[in-house]
């Protein structure tokens, strides 16, 4: 606007007025047009310069609101920002949201101690301290921090406003003003607790496959084509007694150690594999540098290349030497279990546990039986003979010891084919046959040891008859003497013509029926007590037997002035076994009683009357029987033999020696049992108890 | 009447024994054993007593003792089982009259009786 103002200083003469007015005008004229000319410049210029500002401001909204977007966007990464004293400028959403405080709150703190780790702080702080030797402020730290480690990130810790603490990953830049000074500090930092955690966990699983392979019996390996192997450890020299590095160094070919007489079965199961699923688990031996056989079990899994040849083998080896000589143990135990099964002396069975069904026989089997094999096998075994006793022992056997548990059974009656019957004894063991529960039952035929013994107790039972012909003949003698005198007095009387009073007749006749009966009662006993028994078994009822030996005895015992107590319970269970045998036991057992009774007076110290005490009872289930003595007793020494055979105290003569070892044999053949107790001078107990039938 | 004692632990015998002595006119006594048969004879004093042998408790060799300790002059006749021929001689030096063995025959128990009678006079 000079220009403006330049006329009024024009100004100076009047005679030169007009001219000088006209030139003014001119000048006037001219310095509008230049005036009016720069007006329309300057504001076109500031119109311009309006536009221009305009567009300026707009590209800074815009970008404005980018950096906005940027700042609030990254919810999963922190961006603060802070001027150089380290007050909070920029605290973005991502901020907000890992470190639970608002931007409102935290705009205007100071950092960095708000929301850092003191103790890290601290650390790099001290380090520092001590490289510079001056006191430095934790801001510094940063400062420092990024003069020193440029933009690389590092991981810190962040400490949430709930005192909660995450890693993350942090880059530190200085924030710059226009002239290029330092004006403050930017911290981008991303949470990496889970990062964190995936890497601990695939480590982990890293550590776990590196322990497994290691620890792992199995060999792992590459294989090749040409026999040329890698291995991931050095287990391999274990087994071989090659290093890996032997191996890795193509110094030995797998191939070459392979058992020449297992390597073309081998590489027929690798074509085999080839053909299917591209896997194979194969055995073969290896021989190892020490020149010993190492069986292997190698499973392998074929890869492919791209154009479908074979790359390499995966797979693992495996040392199954052990394994192979425990088979190989265990089948010639096999085999010699099985040659002792065929060419055992005794009949052999494998019984199915449940059904008792045959499942093998061995040879003597089908002799001692009279069947084949074939007609054997899955044949039921109560066929042969009865199984009662053996489900009994199967049932003792879960309470058995394993494998001892064996049950040997008392005699039983079997059958041949055609059904002629022999007595065996028979011994059951629980075992597996064919991965099945199954019985080994063994039958020894005893039919002609019981038939000795038969003749033995026969003879003992002669024997005692014969040591009891006196006492016989004079309790036999009674009713004859009794008939024999009334049949005199009849005849007296008629020979002499007297008249017989009734009542006399009828008295003589009573009594002679009478002791008829009485003497066909004794015959009759003698009779049944010399008979010869079969084996079979009845329902006994220990009572009768009880009273029938006695009924044999009782004659002489009361001629010997013995008091006999029987004491006998009623009503109890009959037991299994055969009558005239148990009344040989209990015959037996009253005659040692009388006969320790009656030994001479001295061995007897108590000077109480003799006496035997007969009592049954049912005690623990089985039906008891005592005999009881007071009479002299017998030694230790002796007692531990009574139930031998032959061995006898009485003189040389007086007896067999066969009663005890007789009547013991009769007692366990009814799975009775029987103890003796004794004390010298006072007196002897026997005790036989039975199962009820 | 004459008394006669007789002993035996067989009732049947007993009551055979009663018959005959019965009918042969005898008092007759009798006991099952020999303590029971002591005691009749300590009371009733019979001239003449039949025992057996063998009896339980008290028997006929015991009763024999007995007897002639309280009666020396009692005629004591004793019965023996058969072939108990060790007995008869030790009842024979007990000073027994005579010993019978059963079965009894009525020729056997005549005789002894016979002897009893010529031993009492």
């Amino acid at each position: 606007m000079e220009t403006l103002s330049q006329p009024s200083r024009a100004a100076p003469g009047a005679d030169s007025t007009y001219w000088a007015l006209v030139e003014e005008n001119a000048i006037l004229r001219e310095e509008i047009q230049v005036a009016r000319k720069a007006a329309e410049l300057t504001a076109n210029l500031v119109v311009k310069q309006f536009e221009e500002t305009e567009k300026v401001l707009h590209r800074f909204q815009v970008a404005n609101a980018q950096r906005k977007a940027v700042l609030d966007s990254a919810t999963r990464i922190s961006i603060i920002a802070t001027n150089k004293d380290g007050v909070i400028t920029v605290f973005n959403t991502g901020a907000e949201h890992l470190l639970g405080y608002t931007a409102q709150e935290i705009i205007g703190k100071q950092t960095p101690e708000l929301f850092h780790l003191k103790s890290e702080l601290e650390t790099v702080r001290d380090r520092l301290s001590l490289k510079y030797g001056r006191q430095v402020t934790a801001l510094d730290v940063f400062f420092e921090y990024v003069a020193q480690k440029r933009l690389a990130p590092s991981e810190w810790t962040y400490v949430r406003k709930d005192s909660t603490q995450f890693p993350v990953r942090m880059t530190i830049n200085v924030l710059r003003d226009p002239d290029g000074d330092i004006s403050g500090l930017l911290f981008i930092a991303m949470d990496i607790a889970e990062i964190k955690r995936s890497e601990k966990a695939l480590k982990e699983s890293e550590r776990k496959y590196r322990l497994l392979v290691r620890n792992l019996p199995n060999c792992v390996y590459s294989g090749y084509l040409d026999g040329t192997i890698d291995f991931f450890d050095n287990k391999i020299e274990q087994i071989t007694g090659y290093s890996k590095e032997a191996f890795l160094s193509r110094e030995i070919n797998w191939f070459k150690l392979v058992h020449e007489d297992d390597l073309a079965h081998a590489k027929e199961q690798f074509k085999e594999a080839l053909r299917t699923d591209s896997s194979y688990i194969r055995e073969y031996r290896v021989k190892s540098k020490t020149g010993d056989t190492i069986w292997i079990q190698d499973g392998g899994q074929i890869i492919y290349g791209e154009n479908g040849e074979v790359e390499f083998i995966t797979g693992a080896f495996l040392d199954i030497t052990e394994r192979k000589l425990a088979e190989k143990a265990l089948h010639e135990s096999e085999e010699k279990y099985r040659s002792l099964f065929n060419s055992g002396p005794i009949p052999i069975f494998v019984l199915e546990r449940e059904t008792l069904e045959i499942l093998d026989a061995n040879p003597m089997a089908e002799d001692t039986y009279g069947y084949s094999n074939g007609e054997l096998t899955g044949m039921p075994f109560s066929e042969l003979g009865p199984v009662d006793e053996i489900y009994k022992s199967i049932s003792a056997f879960d309470e058995m010891d394993w494998p001892r548990a064996c049950v040997v059974s008392s005699r039983v009656r079997h059958y041949q084919k055609g059904s002629s019957p022999f007595y065996v004894r028979v011994t059951a063991c629980p075992t597996r046959y064919k991965d099945r529960d199954a019985i080994i039952l063994a039958t020894s035929d005893i039919t002609e040891m019981l038939e000795k013994e038969a003749q033995l107790l026969q003879a003992s039972k002669m024997t005692t008859l014969g040591e009891m012909s006196a006492g016989i003949a004079h309790e036999l003698n009674q009713p004859l003497n009794a008939i024999n005198m009334g049949s005199e007095y009849l005849k007296m009387m008629i020979e002499n013509r007297k008249k017989i009073p009734e009542e006399n007749l009828v008295e003589v006749s009573d009594r002679i029926t009478e002791q008829v009966d009485r003497a066909s009662e004794i015959i009759d006993r003698l009779r049944e007590f010399g008979s010869k028994s079969d084996f079979a078994k009845e329902k006994v009822n220990i009572n009768k037997s009880i009273r029938v030996a006695y009924g044999i005895i009782n004659q002489q015992i009361r001629l010997q002035d013995i008091d006999v107590i029987l004491d006998l319970e009623k009503n109890l269970p009959p037991i299994l076994a055969r009558n005239t045998r148990i009344e040989q036991v209990i015959f037996n057992l009253i005659t040692n009683a009388m006969d320790a009774v009656i030994q001479p007076k001295k061995a007897r110290t108590q000077k109480a009357k003799p006496a035997i005490t007969i009592r049954s009872f049912l005690e623990n289930d089985r039906v008891t029987l005592t005999v009881s003595d007071n009479g002299s007793g017998i030694a230790k020494s002796v007692l531990e033999k009574v139930f031998e055979p032959f061995f006898t105290t009485k003189e040389v003569g007086s007896g067999m020696g066969l009663g005890l070892s007789i009547s013991y044999g009769i007692v366990k053949d009814y799975n009775g049992e029987i103890d003796i107790q004794s004390l010298e001078g006072k007196g002897t107990t026997v005790r036989l108890t039975f199962p009820c039938a | 009447m004459e008394k006669i004692l007789v002993i035996d632990d067989e009732k049947a015998t007993l009551s055979m024994f009663r018959l005959f002595l019965d009918a042969y006119g005898y008092s007759v006594y009798t006991a099952e054993n020999g303590k029971e048969g002591l005691e009749i004879f300590r009371k009733e004093k019979p001239a003449i007593v039949l025992t057996d042998i063998k009896m339980p408790g008290v028997d006929g060799l015991a009763v024999l003792q007995q007897i002639k300790e309280i009666a020396p002059q009692t005629a004591v006749i004793v019965i023996t089982g058969h072939g108990d021929t060790a007995l008869a001689e030790q009842a024979a030096a007990l000073d027994a009259v005579d010993f019978i063995s059963k079965p009894i025959k009525k020729e056997a128990l005549d005789a002894a009786l016979e002897k009893a009678r010529e031993k009492l006079g």
